[in-house]
């Protein structure tokens, strides 16, 4: 248990609202080894980006309010005070955001956006930290770093600029990096190249991942091990072999009916999971995903299922799998 | 036919039971929730109803003739029989307050009201016809803008003379771009949505198009505009009805009553103090409410 | 640099048709006045005909109005804007005595309304929901809703009238000791310039507070927290840059209103600025006067229109011109 890199338990979010307390994440438990990537899966509107950022502790408390224990190398961050907080933001663990259009400050220039890094934690003087963020910036393939260091966010294309974030991240070279939809607002072969880049960056840095998405074709690509996310709650957790060889949850198994292949029938219709993630007004009480769920019984709509971890850590949240599925059939 | 029926009636009960403690509200529902929560509205609510009863209501009980020049009064300090003394000319200050104050409303109200259609008309002319319509009237409306507005409603208030009725149109006339230009801006926005692009391609005509379709869906836009400009119309009217540019004595109006407050504030302090409360705590109460609806109707939210 | 003076070019040449529409309105409605400014020398009995009819003709009174109109609008392009028909005295040297008094006021509450809004706006924003923005908020509502007029005489009941402490109206005193000096026009100028500023303080705090919340919820914020940034570097550089470049355009718009403003702060308080004078001339029906202030004020207006449109483009790298 030695190569644990971040531990997370019973990672709770709300948000206070008008209606009284809204659970946006409920009662998350996971772990990243050193070098490894975990992917979180599901829909928008599930939880994913609220679990990253309480992580980093970037959500304004109140109106959000978060309760758990984030151990980072031992040490619990939601305990930890602001100051050192922020010695490990965007040095040990950085994070890069899903809208590179809007994440980068549009009145300084992306080269002093990548040296505040490395000035702030590593000490270095501007023209030792304009340096190395060119040298960032090569390595990220941004084509002539020196010139593009002077320039502003609103002079490079969606793809450079998402270059740029993802040297900023680099720049400390951090223990782990969070990537949420790192690629959503990004044109397709642009998407491929920056995952390229990600895969290529993570196996030279030794770093670990955890990478947020909605897109199965980025988890089968990336992941070691898989999260799936569902109305704020994991529904399934397995090493990326099992959850698309042996999906337990309904969810998980939609998810993965609604991918596109080679050699599935043209004329058929790609399936698609009904409806959409419950919001705040019409959460059901018993199984989250119960009204959209192909095989829901009685029993789903009036209780909870509990998390029922199986063999090697699969872990699923569905009375059909904890309970032998066969059942289900007869 | 009846199966059919049956199963659709059990995927309604499915449903039903899984949106368990579903609260749902229509925006309106929640606008009137949210401004109902927020103090400062409230109060500026139940501020201008007190204000609004009490100012029309007194107007009718009181005993005196709020224009009664009486000399045996001049300057009275407050009595029993004058709550708030009597002015220079010996006439009771409370009385004069009350027709005052429906005066001052009624120009504040009703300009803003004006300037709210002017505004309204020319913006949404502006914005649903765009192109050349809209390069004229956004001119005119820049022209309006250039011209410095209290110095020329004095000019034409030293020329015309007005009655309460002209001093409503002058003001209107000149406070009307701001709600021009909101609601034009919002038309645009609405151009560009689906279901409005969908009703113009039924071929509904643009009278029909703008009055059922964009105009209603731009009144949070027009309701807090038009609450603010209630507060700034008021202050302009006492400003000029002050520099006797505006409504002229003896007819009481909470500015014209400050007139000659300079020379007698310092033997009679209520005359300048009670007349420019009142417009104080009117404009105020306006403001609180124009910014809980503000808040409430939130008209910068996203419309998609 | 080029392209900004460009830029700056052009936007003067599309000003110059305002400016020309706005004489005219100005110059229609000024002629619509009644009571002819001639009325004092009718009424004066030893005026003869001939008198009347010299003085009509030096003021050019028996041409066209748009032959009147013209031979202003070249007058005032040449620096001669007219006669004073009150004083007799050149239209540019009455407006031109009255402009330092004017200044001095207007500066004065300009700086002071700019250095109260700013930090009490920015601070109500970081502070949003506690104390010290619960107080400042309502505060604000006071200030844009109190009548300026109205606080000026509540301000001149209590600290002139009733506590002596301070002068109620002038620049300077008329007599007595330090009577014309600095420490005097500063005690003359405190009530005024905080009546003058009450709107802008109230107005401007509550714009920077709602404009600087708003660039704390952009994402690039989130960025520099996520960089682990300290929260003042954060605050007071990332947010603050971005929330400066619109309030530059929203305050330099407002100096043409404080210059009309000026008017009921300077009457209010006999301060001798162009103000007063617009006031003064306004009763005496002195028409060439009236109609030179009008045209300042209007130039003001897109001369800060102007600036304010090159300061944006100066600041925000994202504009090109």
């Amino acid at each position: 248990m030695e190569d644990k890199l971040l531990n997370v338990n019973d990672l709770s979010v709300g948000f206070e609202s008008d209606d009284g307390m809204f659970m946006a994440v409920r009662d998350m438990g996971f772990a990243v080894r050193k070098g490894e990537t975990v992917c979180i899966v599901g829909e928008s509107g599930c939880g994913k980006s609220v679990t990253s950022l309480a992580i980093m502790r970037l959500l304004a408390e109140p109106p959000a309010h978060v309760s758990g224990e984030v151990l980072f190398e031992g040490k619990d961050l939601l305990k930890l005070p602001m100051d050192e907080m922020r010695g490990i933001r965007g040095n040990q663990i950085a994070m890069i955001f899903q809208e590179p259009m809007t994440s980068l400050n549009p009145v300084f220039t992306c080269g002093f956006q990548i040296s505040e890094a490395l000035i702030a934690h590593q000490g270095m003087t501007k023209a030792q930290a304009r340096e190395r963020s060119i040298e960032l910036m090569r390595m990220v393939g941004i084509p002539e770093p020196e010139k593009r260091f002077d320039a502003y966010p609103h002079e490079l294309s969606g793809g450079m600029r998402q270059r740029v974030m993802i040297s900023m991240a680099l720049a400390c070279e951090p223990k782990l990096l969070i990537d949420d939809e790192p690629t959503t607002a990004l044109d397709v072969t642009i998407q491929a190249q920056i995952m390229e880049l990600l895969r290529d960056l993570k196996r030279r840095l030794g770093m670990a991942l955890i990478l947020i998405t909605h897109d199965m074709g980025i988890v089968a690509q990336m992941a070691e091990w898989v999260i799936v996310m569902y109305a704020g709650e994991e529904v399934e957790r397995a090493d990326v072999r099992t959850i698309f060889s042996n999906p337990l949850h309904p969810y998980t198994e939609g998810l993965l009916e609604s991918i596109p292949r080679l050699d599935s029938d043209t004329n058929k219709e790609l399936p698609v999971i009904e409806g959409t993630v419950p919001g705040m007004y019409d959460m059901p009480k018993g199984c989250k995903f119960a009204p959209r769920c192909k095989r829901c019984m009685e029993r789903c709509l009036n209780e909870a299922p509990p998390l029922v971890t199986l063999d090697d850590g699969h872990a699923v949240r569905c009375f059909l799998a904890s309970e032998g599925r066969e059942d289900s059939d007869a | 036919m009846n199966f059919a029926k049956s199963r659709k009636k059990a995927a309604a009960d499915l449903e039903s039971q899984a949106t368990s403690q579903a609260v749902i509200r229509t925006p309106l529902q929640q606008a009137v929730r949210r401004f109902r929560k927020n103090k400062i509205a409230m109060t500026g609510f139940w501020m201008v109803v007190v204000l609004v009863l009490f100012v029309n209501i007194g107007a009718l009980v009181t005993p005196y003739d709020p224009d009664a020049v009486s000399l045996f009064d001049i300057n009275a300090t407050p009595t029993a029989e004058h709550v708030l003394g009597c002015d220079s000319l010996g006439r009771d200050l409370l009385t004069r307050i009350l027709f005052g104050g429906r005066i001052s409303l009624a120009v504040g109200l009703l300009s803003a009201a004006l300037s709210m259609a002017l505004g309204s008309l020319v913006g949404a002319l502006s914005g649903y016809y765009g192109g050349v319509v809209d390069s004229i009237l956004m001119r005119l409306t820049d022209l309006v803008l250039t011209i410095p507005s209290l110095p020329l409603l004095m000019v034409l208030g030293v020329i015309f003379k007005p009655s309460p009725t002209f001093l409503i149109i002058m003001i209107a006339l000149l406070n009307w771009t701001t709600s021009a230009r909101l609601v034009r801006s919002r038309f645009l926005t609405l151009k560009e949505l689906d279901y409005i692009k969908a009703a113009r391609a039924t071929g509904e005509g643009d009278a029909r198009m703008i009055l059922t379709h964009l105009l209603p869906n731009s009144l949070d836009v027009i309701v807090v505009t038009a609450t603010l400009a209630i507060g700034n119309s008021i202050i302009m009217e006492s400003t000029l009805s002050f520099l006797g540019c505006g409504i002229n004595p003896p007819t009481a109006s909470w500015g014209s009553m400050l007139q000659s407050a300079q020379e007698t504030m310092a033997s009679a302090p209520l005359t300048a103090i009670a007349p420019g409360l009142m417009i104080f705590l009117t404009v105020l109460a306006f403001n609180f409410v124009g910014d809980g609806l503000t808040d409430a109707l939130d008209p910068k939210r996203d419309l998609a | 640099m080029r392209g900004l003076l460009k830029y700056a070019a052009k936007r003067i040449a599309q000003a110059i048709p305002m400016l020309l529409a706005v004489s005219i309105i100005i110059y229609a409605l000024l002629q619509a006045m009644p009571g002819d400014p001639l009325d004092m020398y009718l009424e004066n009995p030893s005026a003869s005909p001939e008198a009347i009819e010299a003085i009509k003709e030096a003021h050019g009174l028996n041409q066209p109005v748009y032959i009147q109109y013209l031979d202003w609008l070249t007058g005032i392009l040449t620096g001669d804007w007219g006669v004073s028909i009150n004083s007799q005295r050149q239209v540019i040297d009455v407006i031109g005595e009255r402009v330092v008094p004017t200044l001095q006021l207007t500066a004065t509450s300009f700086l002071l309304a700019l250095v109260i809004a700013l930090p009490l706006g920015v601070r109500s924003a970081i502070k949003k929901g506690e104390t010290f923005d619960n107080v400042t908020t309502p505060l604000t509502f006071f200030g844009i809703s109190m009548p300026s007029f109205w606080f000026g005489l509540m301000l001149q009941l209590l600290f002139a009238v009733t506590l002596h402490w301070l002068p109620s109206a002038g620049r300077y005193s008329l007599g007595g000791p330090g009577a014309g000096s600095v420490l005097d026009l500063l005690r003359h100028l405190i009530m005024p310039s905080i009546v003058l500023a009450l709107i802008y303080i109230a107005s401007w705090t509550r714009y920077a507070r709602s404009n600087y919340l708003e660039v704390l919820g952009q994402d690039y914020i989130r960025t520099a927290r996520a960089k682990g940034l300290k929260e003042r570097v954060v605050l007071y550089k990332h947010a603050l840059r971005n929330a400066l470049i619109p309030m530059v355009t929203v305050v330099m718009l407002d100096i043409p209103v404080l210059f009309s403003g000026a008017v009921i702060t300077e009457t209010v308080f006999a301060w001798p600025g162009m103000g007063s004078l617009f006031f003064d001339s306004l009763t005496k029906q002195d028409f060439p006067i009236l109609m030179g202030i009008l045209m300042v004020n209007a130039v003001l207006v897109i001369l800060s229109n102007l600036l304010a449109d090159i300061i944006y483009a100066a600041l925000d790298p994202r504009i090109k011109y």
